[in-house]
């Protein structure tokens, strides 16, 4: 029963629906803010991480 | 000033791994320089018994500590380049496909924790300088005790700070001082949390599963259509199911999925309108999420609905001061969509009844405020459908329908919603509860009468009612907006219905003692009259004995019509709460 009554549910998929469209140009805009934000941490994590490695291990200058 | 500081100790204790060549030689010439001079000594060589195992012991850390800071700089170089592998868009497409994509990627980054190895990192850093704090502590302790206690002081003194505000800040979220470590810590401690809401919901589900193979024993086997039927029969006795033919039938059954609709795209759909649930709440957002909400098939696939979130959200446009429930009027619009898309997301997860569903839904219950109060000046949609929030969450008391004029495309919402709910509540083998009963006699009776599409949902309500099997196909209807288009179809099925329906009815009324009445047209509704109640002599038929008969229907396969007696509604109380159903409307 359960694997039957997807296809219940009237199903708009497929036609573009003005719903849909308003809600993913907002979606997009949200994300990339978002992925904006989450890119920056994190490649400043990680610049911070190799500048460090390579002050601490740098071989001497003999 | 930092530079070399591992490589550089390391090079420094690397000497004295191996014998003292320098030690040897200046042996070797104090032996020719006596030996030129007369002197004659005994020549002692310096004795070489492998390096100290100190300094083995110092080496070895010091080359760990090296080693770790190189890890972390191989995995943060590694680190760029997954960041930027996210960061890419690898597909052309539309909005909608590449906004789908993103999620997908995002929530791979949730599951498999990106933000914990990430934060390692710099853990892996921390532990070579501490490493390195130890190696040089003992080795200077080894040469001169003096200066090797002004460096474990230190050493020892940063690392208490360091636990201090590990600890602190993992206490406390608020606390400035958060490192890697402490946000590891919390993780795990919540992940601790979680790890036994998981182990319970496991138990509940097995639970669950046993229990329902037990339920699942005595059904019936699945009918020629791959369908059950609508559950109103005990399906002990196949014969007395009434089978319907409708529009398109084939022998073969029916695909379980249109082709067009993507399961997994849908999971995609949910997924994404919950990350938007999380991320961002103003009005626009939310507007656009609850008016999307209903266009998403909420299928037994998606794990979690955001279902506790809408019903906050709508709770929380009611001030509630005055002890009853206000709306803030700068909020009808985005109420009404809320309360739209609670209803829908509810309903068709209430249809699927699945064990987290089932604890949602009575939390809510349990904290259920009364949303409805008549002072909507006319907004008829708004008010319906807050009743129906009411009556889905509360108790079902009926529903003055009378009193409501919805606009149409409401109308047709609602249709579908309560077919949706009349077809979960017969499934259980509860009687139809009254409001969906009065709003079938509501659509069915007014003038001009509603569109087809909810005249054909009332009449698949009905057909529910009496048991009468339904193919998949005929409830499924591809764009509810695009009546015109679907038109046609729908006249087919509804004529195949209402014959249907109505030669039930008549093979019932023509067992009764005056089987005159249902010949008779009745004559105008009036509130008082009872005209011609098919609930009533259903009910009836259903007590005296059932004579076989076949019916003159060709449609309807022989056999009473009436198999069982559970799925039906209760016996109208009394004339007033309008359970009269105007013949005329249904021909």
């Amino acid at each position: 029963m359960l694997k039957a009554l997807p296809s219940l549910f009237p199903n708009l998929h497929g036609t573009a629906s003005g719903a849909r469209a308003d809600f993913y140009d907002k979606f997009q805009r949200e994300a990339d803010e978002h992925d904006r934000d989450f890119m920056k941490k994190y490649d400043e994590d990680l610049n911070t991480t190799l500048i460090f490695v390579s002050v601490f291990s740098r071989p001497p200058r003999l | 000033m930092f530079s070399a500081v591992t490589s550089a100790f390391i090079i420094d204790v690397q000497t004295n791994l191996q014998p003292d060549f320098q030690e040897l030689s200046y042996e070797l010439l104090k032996i020719v320089a006596n030996a030129t001079l007369g002197i004659t000594a005994d020549p002692t060589f310096p004795k070489w018994d492998g390096p100290d195992p100190t300094v083995v012991h110092v080496q070895s850390i010091l080359y760990s500590s090296l080693a770790a800071s190189l890890l972390s700089a191989f995995v943060a170089m590694l680190g760029k380049q997954w960041l930027n592998r996210y960061a890419q868009v690898e597909m052309r497409g539309s909005v909608v496909d590449r906004s789908r994509h993103r999620q997908r990627k995002m929530d791979g980054m949730v599951t498999w924790h990106f933000d914990l190895v990430m934060e390692c990192l710099p853990l892996m850093l921390q532990a070579a300088l501490l490493l390195l704090g130890y190696a040089l502590s003992e080795y200077l302790f080894s040469i001169s005790k003096t200066v090797a206690s002004v460096l474990i002081g230190f050493t020892t003194a940063g690392l208490l700070f360091y636990l201090l505000i590990v600890s602190a800040a993992t206490l406390s979220y608020n606390c400035p001082f958060q490192t890697p470590l402490s946000r590891i810590l919390s993780f795990l401690i919540h992940l601790d949390n979680g790890h036994k809401r998981y182990l319970k919901r496991i138990r509940r589900w097995f639970g669950g599963v046993l229990s329902q193979k037990d339920k699942n024993r005595p059904r019936p086997k699945i009918g020629p259509h791959g369908w059950r039927g609508f559950g109103a029969s005990d399906g002990n006795h196949p014969d007395d199911h009434i089978e319907v033919p409708m529009a398109n039938v084939s022998d073969q059954p029916n695909p379980l999925f249109n082709k067009e609709a993507d399961m997994d795209d849908l999971v995609l759909d949910s997924k994404c309108i919950t990350w938007m649930f999380d991320t961002s709440m103003d009005a626009d957002a939310t507007m656009a999420i609850m008016r999307f909400i209903p266009e998403v098939v909420w299928h037994a696939g998606i794990r979690t609905t955001p279902l506790e979130r809408i019903y906050d959200t709508v709770l929380e446009r009611f001030d509630r001061s005055s002890g009853r429930p206000i709306l803030i009027p700068k909020l009808r619009e985005v109420t009404y969509l809320s309360a739209k898309a609670l209803l829908h997301l509810a309903i068709q997860r209430q249809c699927i009844g699945n064990e987290t569903d089932k604890a949602v839904f009575k939390s809510i219950s349990d904290r259920h405020l009364i949303m409805w109060s008549g002072h909507y000046e006319g907004d008829s949609d708004l008010e319906v459908t807050l009743g129906i929030i009411d009556r889905v969450f509360g108790d079902s008391e009926p529903m003055h329908w009378q009193n409501f004029t919805f606009t149409i495309p409401h109308h047709i919402w609602m249709g579908h919603i309560l077919l949706y709910r009349a077809w979960d509540i017969l499934g259980k083998g509860v009687p139809l509860p009254d409001y969906i009963r009065e709003f079938v006699l509501h659509s069915l009776r007014l003038e001009p009468p509603p569109p087809a599409t909810v005249v054909a949902d009332c009449l698949f309500i009905v057909g529910l009612v009496l048991g009468i099997k339904l193919h998949i196909a005929d409830l499924f209807v591809a764009d509810k907006g695009c009546v015109q288009f679907t038109r046609v179809r729908y006249e087919v099925k509804l004529n195949c219905l209402v014959t249907a329906v109505k030669s039930t009815l008549r093979s019932t009324e023509s067992t009764r003692s005056s089987p005159r009445r249902s010949r008779t047209p009745p004559p105008p509704l009036t509130r008082s009259t009872v005209l011609w109640n098919p609930w009533n002599s259903l009910l009836r038929s259903q007590r005296r004995q059932r004579p076989r008969r076949v019916t003159s229907c060709s449609m309807l396969s022989c056999g009473p019509p009436f198999p069982s007696g559970k799925h039906l509604v209760s016996p109208c109380t009394g004339p007033s709460n309008g359970t009269n159903l105007c013949h005329g409307s249904m021909t």
